[in-house]
């Protein structure tokens, strides 16, 4: 057996494990939620939404604009604006809104982490959160996720990311890896395993930032150790699925770049921080939901480096053997259609398994999304490019951290 | 906290349920490859009946050897059976014992009709060039497959070569035989007609060699 077909049974065995437990996570879930009947209390909380923007005139307005259309008391319902040092007319398009339910801010730049904790200090709201200037919010978004927050351990709830509008190709690869998101965040959830609560929308009970501490830095991906620090206190994150939010993907190669390098290096630079969460007492999470993360990444690295390797010396050897006739190719016959020819062995039988289970996880995400159901070929295509671009920025965003280089913020909405 | 716990069992089932897929899986592969294998087992078997059908032709016109006798056929047969053959090859791995069994006979049916063949040019006055081509697929011939490539160009622009391939690793008494009369002892190895050619032969030259040949 080469290493190429060991390579090949380790991530279809690997995938098949994962997508099947996850299968049975999304069922159970199903069975819990139909159990688990929660309401809205009595008296709604009082709630800030912050919006940190950083030259963000185009779209401020618009994303202000939908928070101020949430369905919740106006009475209830605070918004806090903070300009964290732009060099455009973000502030002077904030402040043109007039609205007594908004504040708008301006201090010099420091960081998103920053212009959050500006605004925590600002305000006594009982459930905090952000929206990025780039997102926009459904209407009965809040009100999904109040009444998560009457259990007593719940201390956070994520809403679902959408990618606002896709257009051409990245941003429609964006969409369907959001909307995997939505399945993923449904069954951390259900595995009490979330491990990244998403900037955009993620609501927090003030309480907790009280009792342990502001936004951090960390590493830019302050949502990723928001999460890490809640599960590290055996506290609960909750996800209401039916929130939705959306975000305007970056739409060139660059801008997504530098988005994922920060995402993924700011991943393993805030895990490495909350290493202690790889432990028994911290069960799916340290024990299964955090190794696979880790897992996947190195197999994905391997297969990527290995086919690469291959593909290049094959077509090396082609490049070799046209040379050796003179590129006289039209002299070749190329191809010869014989059903024989069609490779159904074992490695091809378990890839077609694979493919299979694969696009059910993306038809079941979109159900749970609630998006409409069209298997479309993009799907199989996502499949194809998502892992050759997932693993790309994953050796980058490592070699980045083995060279110590310095973390840009790149793409403008948050993780 | 109820969630984060751990549920053995759900763990245990979900790798019983992957094991049985996984298992699945690799039997309907293998079962496919079976089948493959079968059908070139059919292949083998009419090109052993086209030959044995050919050699018949041959006696009845000894008297008149020339007349009526037509190799094309089985020479695109034999073509078609080492493409397969290679397909397999690379499919189930160079050292599968059915590829390996395939392969020798395939070797000896290649031998039966370099005989024939060559009984036939010599016989009919007919311009036919055999080459028989000794090749390495044990990672110690870096230039085997640029010059099986070579040869199979050759062949498609030279209707009147046949090119016969046999693996240098795999024996029988019949290959033996035909190594030891042609002193064939590394690869690539090229015997056209009744001379050997050890090493890489360029395209030009090998060209120059056939058109001297097919001359003479």
């Amino acid at each position: 057996m080469t290493f190429g077909e060991i390579l090949i049974y380790c991530i279809t065995f690997f995938g098949m494990y994962t997508a099947i437990f996850f299968l049975f996570t999304i069922m159970e879930d199903r069975v819990h939620r139909k159990k688990e009947k929660l309401t809205l209390p009595e008296v709604l909380p009082t709630v800030c939404v912050i919006v940190p923007c950083y030259n963000e005139e185009m779209t401020v307005v618009k994303t202000i604009k939908t928070l101020l259309d949430l369905s919740y008391p106006k009475d209830k319902l605070e918004i806090i604006v903070v300009d964290d040092g732009s060099t455009d007319k973000t502030y002077e398009k904030a402040q043109s809104l007039k609205n007594p339910q908004v504040k708008v801010f301006r201090k010099k730049n420091g960081g998103k982490y920053t212009a959050l904790n500006y605004a925590l200090k600002r305000t006594k709201a009982e459930i905090v959160g952000a929206l990025d200037a780039d997102s926009f919010v459904e209407e009965d978004a809040l009100m999904r996720m109040i009444p998560f927050f009457s259990k007593e351990k719940v201390v956070a709830v994520t809403p679902s990311m959408k990618i606002f509008k896709p257009k051409g190709f990245l941003q429609r690869i964006q969409y369907i890896e959001y909307l995997i998101g939505v399945l993923l965040r449904t069954v951390f959830t259900s595995l009490g395993s979330q491990h990244v609560t998403p900037g955009p929308f993620t609501m927090y009970k003030s309480d907790f930032f009280k009792k342990h501490g502001e936004y951090r830095e960390a590493h830019m991906t302050e949502d990723i150790e928001m999460a890490l620090r809640i599960q590290s206190k055996q506290l609960v994150i909750e996800n209401s699925v039916t929130s939705f939010v959306y975000t305007v993907g970056p739409n060139t190669f660059k801008s997504l770049y530098r988005q994922r390098i920060r995402w993924y290096r700011g991943f393993v630079e805030n895990v490495l921080d909350y290493k202690e969460l790889f432990s028994r007492k911290h069960g799916n999470l340290g024990m299964f939901i955090l190794p696979c993360s880790f897992i996947s990444v190195a197999l994905v690295i391997v297969s990527i480096v290995y086919y690469l390797v291959t593909l290049l010396d094959h077509w090396w050897h082609v490049f070799l053997n046209l040379k050796a006739v003179d590129f006289d190719i039209m002299k070749l016959r190329w191809f010869n259609f014989d059903l024989f020819y069609i490779n159904l062995n074992a490695i091809a039988v378990l890839s077609f398994i694979s493919l299979a289970m694969g696009i059910t996880l993306i038809v079941l995400a979109k159900k749970i999304a609630e998006e409409k159901i069209h298997i479309k070929y993009s799907y199989i295509l996502f499949m194809m490019v998502y892992w050759l671009l997932f693993g790309f920025w994953w050796i980058m965003s490592i070699g980045y951290k083995l060279a110590a280089k310095k973390q840009e913020w790149g793409h403008k909405s948050s993780a | 906290m109820e969630r984060k716990k751990i549920n053995p069992k759900k763990y245990a089932l979900t790798l019983l349920i992957t094991m049985i897929l996984f298992i699945s899986g690799l039997v309907i592969g293998a079962t496919v490859s079976n089948i493959k294998l079968g059908k070139l087992d059919d292949l083998q078997q009419d090109i052993r009946t086209d030959t044995l059908d050919i050699e018949v032709q041959y006696r009845l016109f000894e008297e008149e050897p020339c007349r009526g006798i037509n190799s094309t056929p089985l020479t695109d047969q034999l073509y078609e059976l080492s493409l397969k053959l290679d397909f397999m090859e690379n499919s189930l791995g160079e050292d599968d014992p059915n590829v390996l069994r395939l392969k020798e006979y395939y070797g000896l049916l290649e031998l039966r009709h370099w005989v024939f063949v060559r009984k036939v040019g010599s016989s009919c006055n007919q311009t036919i060039v055999p080459i028989l081509y000794f090749y390495s697929n044990e990672g110690d011939c870096p230039k085997c497959e640029e010059q099986g490539f070579i040869l199979s160009y050759i062949r498609k622009t030279h209707p009147y070569i046949n090119v016969y391939s046999f693996d240098i690793n795999i024996d029988n008494g019949a290959l033996s035989t035909v190594k030891r009369i042609f002193k064939v002892k590394d690869t690539p190895t090229l015997v056209v007609v009744n001379s050997t050619y050890t090493g890489f032969q360029s395209k030009a030259v090998l060209k120059d060699i056939i058109e001297g040949r097919s001359s003479s």
